[in-house]
Order: C-alpha cells, then sequence, then structure tokens
C-alpha cells in the first residue's frame, strides 16, 4: 500500500499496511497525499468562512469609522462657520444699536435745545411782563404817592395860613410843581 | 514501544490505510472550522469575546503577509494563516495527548511541497515562464545543476526542519514518560506511573507550546521569505 517505499530509511516497518500496525517514523505512504487534501480544503474552508468575511468585515468597518470621523470634521468645519456667522450678526446688530443710540441721543439733544429755547423765551416774556407790571405798579404809587402829598401840603399849608383857599386853584398850582420836584428827582 | 515512533494506523478505506496523522488533522480540521463558524456566525460592530478573537487572528496574521510579502501579496493571507493555525495547533497536540500530525513526515513534507510548488508557480507567473526557467542560468549557465540542487533543498530542508523538531518532542517526551514509569516501579515498588504526573509538565511546554509555535511560525515566514522572493 506504500506510495514510495522509502521505508528502508528506517528499517523498522515492514511497510506492510494493517489497522493497528505502527509504520516507520520516516515512511511515504498515502498520509502524504491526505495530508495535501486536508491543508487544501482546511485553506479553502477557512478562506471562505474566516478570512474573508473578517477581513471584508474589518475593511467595511474601518471605512464606517472613517466616515465617521469624516462627518464629524464636516459637521464641525459647519458649527464654527455658523459661530463665526452669529458673531459677525452680534457685531453687526451692536453697531447698528450703537447707531441707533448714537441717533437717538442727537435727537435727544435738539430737542432739548429747542425745550430750552422755549423755556428761554418763555421766561424772557414772564420777565418783560413783569418789568412792565414793576413799571405800571411805580407809576401808579408814584402818581398816589404825588396825591397824597399834595394833599398833604395843601391840608398844612391851609392850616398853616388859615385862608381859605380856592381849593382847585392850588391843588393845580401845588400839582404843578410837585410834579416838577418829584419828576426831576424820581427820574434820577 | 516496539516499532519505534512511526504513526499507528487508525483504520484503512479500500486497502488505503489511514494513519493517526490523518485523523488527528480531521480532529484539528474540525475544531478550526467549528471556532471560525461559531466566530463569525453573525457580525457585530462592536466585537464580542469569539469575534474579538478571530479579529485579532486576522489582523495578526493580514499584518504579519503584509509586513513580510508587502501590500500587493495580501492575497496569499489566507494560506498563509491556514498554515500556521494548523501547523501550530499540529504541533500543540501533544499537550493533548494526540500524536502531533507534523511528527509524521508526509505531513511536514506534504506542506513542504505545497510551498516548494507555490514558490515556483508564482515566480513563473509573475516573472514569465521564460525569464523565470532563465533564471536557473544565472550568474552562468555551469550552474545549472547547483541551483537546481538548491531549489530542491528548499523543501526537503523546510519539510525535515518541521518534522525533526516535532518528532524529536515527541521521542523525548516518550522516552521520558516510559523512564518516570520504570522510576516508579523501581523506586516505589508500585505498578501505578506516579512519577509522570507534574515532572514532564516543564518539558511539555518547552517541546509542545515553546518548539511548536516557534516553528509553525518558522515554517510560515519561510514560505512567505521564499515566495516573496521568487515573485519580485
Amino acid at each position: 500500500m506504500n506510495l514510495f517505499s522509502l521505508a528502508a530509511l528506517t528499517g523498522t516497518s515492514e511497510a506492510v499496511s494493517q489497522v493497528g500496525l505502527k509504520l516507520g517514523l520516516v515512511e511515504p505512504n498515502w498520509t502524504f497525499v491526505f495530508q495535501i487534501a486536508n491543508t487544501l480544503i482546511l485553506f479553502l474552508i477557512l478562506k471562505k468562512l474566516l478570512f474573508k468575511p473578517v477581513t471584508e468585515f474589518m475593511a467595511k468597518r474601518q471605512e464606517g469609522i472613517e466616515n465617521s470621523l469624516k462627518d464629524a470634521e464636516n459637521k464641525n468645519l459647519e458649527a464654527e462657520e455658523l459661530i463665526a456667522q452669529y458673531h459677525e450678526k452680534i457685531n453687526q446688530s451692536k453697531s447698528e444699536g450703537m447707531e441707533i443710540i448714537r441717533l437717538m441721543t442727537k435727537e435727544a439733544e435738539g430737542h432739548g435745545a429747542s425745550i430750552v429755547k422755549a423755556a428761554e423765551a418763555e421766561a424772557e416774556k414772564i420777565k418783560n411782563h413783569a418789568i412792565l407790571e414793576i413799571e405800571r405798579e411805580r407809576e401808579k404809587a408814584i402818581n398816589s404817592l404825588k396825591e397824597e402829598v399834595s394833599e398833604m401840603i395843601l391840608m398844612t399849608a391851609s392850616k398853616l395860613i388859615e385862608k381859605d383857599l380856592n381849593d382847585e386853584d392850588h391843588k393845580i398850582l401845588i400839582k404843578k410843581f410837585i410834579g416838577e420836584v418829584g419828576d426831576s428827582k424820581w427820574q434820577n | 514501544m516496539e516499532g519505534g515512533f512511526g504513526p499507528i494506523v487508525a483504520f484503512e478505506i479500500f486497502g488505503i490505510p489511514i494513519t493517526q496523522t490523518v485523523t488527528t488533522t480531521w480532529f484539528i480540521m474540525a475544531i478550526v472550522i467549528l471556532l471560525s463558524y461559531l466566530a463569525t456566525r453573525k457580525f457585530e460592530k462592536n466585537p464580542k469575546n469569539a469575534q474579538n478573537m478571530a479579529e485579532i487572528v486576522v489582523d495578526t496574521i493580514n499584518g504579519l503577509t503584509r509586513q513580510t510579502m508587502g501590500e500587493a501579496n495580501i492575497g496569499f493571507a489566507p494560506y498563509i494563516g491556514t498554515l500556521i493555525i494548523f501547523i501550530a495547533l499540529s504541533n500543540i497536540a501533544g499537550l493533548f495527548g494526540l500524536r502531533p500530525p507534523t511528527a509524521d513526515v508526509n505531513t511536514t513534507m506534504g506542506l513542504a511541497i505545497m510551498t516548494f510548488l507555490m514558490i515556483h508557480f508564482f515566480g513563473a507567473k509573475s516573472k514569465g515562464v521564460l525569464p523565470y526557467m532563465k533564471g536557473f542560468l544565472e550568474p552562468f549557465a555551469a550552474l545549472l545543476p547547483l541551483n537546481i540542487m538548491g531549489e530542491l533543498a528548499t523543501p526537503i530542508s523546510l519539510g525535515f526542519r518541521l518534522f525533526g523538531n516535532i518528532i524529536g518532542g515527541v521521542i523525548i517526551m516518550n522516552l521520558l514518560y516510559g523512564a518516570l514509569a520504570g522510576l516508579t516501579t523501581k523506586l516505589i515498588g508500585i505498578n501505578i506511573p506516579i512519577l509522570q504526573v507534574g515532572i514532564p509538565a516543564l518539558l511539555h511546554v518547552y517541546f509542545d507550546l515553546f518548539a511548536g509555535i516557534l516553528q509553525s511560525f518558522i515554517f510560515t515566514m519561510l514560505t512567505m521569505v521564499f515566495v516573496s522572493i521568487a515573485i519580485e
């Protein structure tokens, strides 16, 4: 049954294959063919069952992870862009706000100035009015004073001279006199 | 131990003897195939135990092949992986009381012949048949016989290196077990080989685990190197 007859190398075997017989240590036989076939079968099965699917699966997973990472990177970039945009918008709003405040302030200032002007004008008017009033009051006071003084002088004079004076004539006379004196005295 | 250290014929099919070597190989094949099937039955993105192991094994073998043979020859990875898994498990079989299939010259020479065929087939395929044949005339024509002998020496050295290492371990372990059995009877006086317990463990670790895995690695590495040299 030996494929080769190299059993002589060991000299331990009769090379007659029987079940339970111990073969030679270095004895080429059918086992050679069986082992090559076994190895090839194992190779084909492992290739199909283990190496190909596992390699493919790992490659796919690696690809998936790479894609996820790339995706995340893109999303990050997008987010950064958005943040930049928002910053710009915020800055824009800020400057807009500043502009509005500036305009408003200016307007308010203008408004205030006009109010002040109006108030000043009003005050001026009131002052003028008051001055006029004072003038009139003064005139009135002078007149009544003149009246009283002339009356008193007349009374004093009539008492002093005890002479019946023509009331009307004297009054005119005295008034004229006082008026002359008073005018020059009041009108400094 | 009568009849030497050869494999025993387990049974016959149509007069063809099936030895221990072949039956142990079938056993190893069955285990490897079953484990591969279980590990790759359903893939998950987040690998669990079995799938994790399968991924580590496949990734390591792919990396080894890529590193040794280059990215272009990554297609050899499944064969290289089969080789290293089969040889390593065969060498370790001694730990489980089986006769290592690699302790049979038919196994190791079968593997070596396959490497030999691969070297020349892929060499001729990548360079073209005629330029490849011309390579045997380098550096000059008179060296043709030497070149051919050198090429023939490759599978012989490959096959017998593995065989010698493993059969050496088998023989030494057999002798040790025999000696320990005899020693038990002599020293203690009982026919139960108590001394066989524990004492051979260290040698098992060396011959079966260390030498076994180292030799499977060497065989596979040499196959990769020879094939990639032939291709380049």
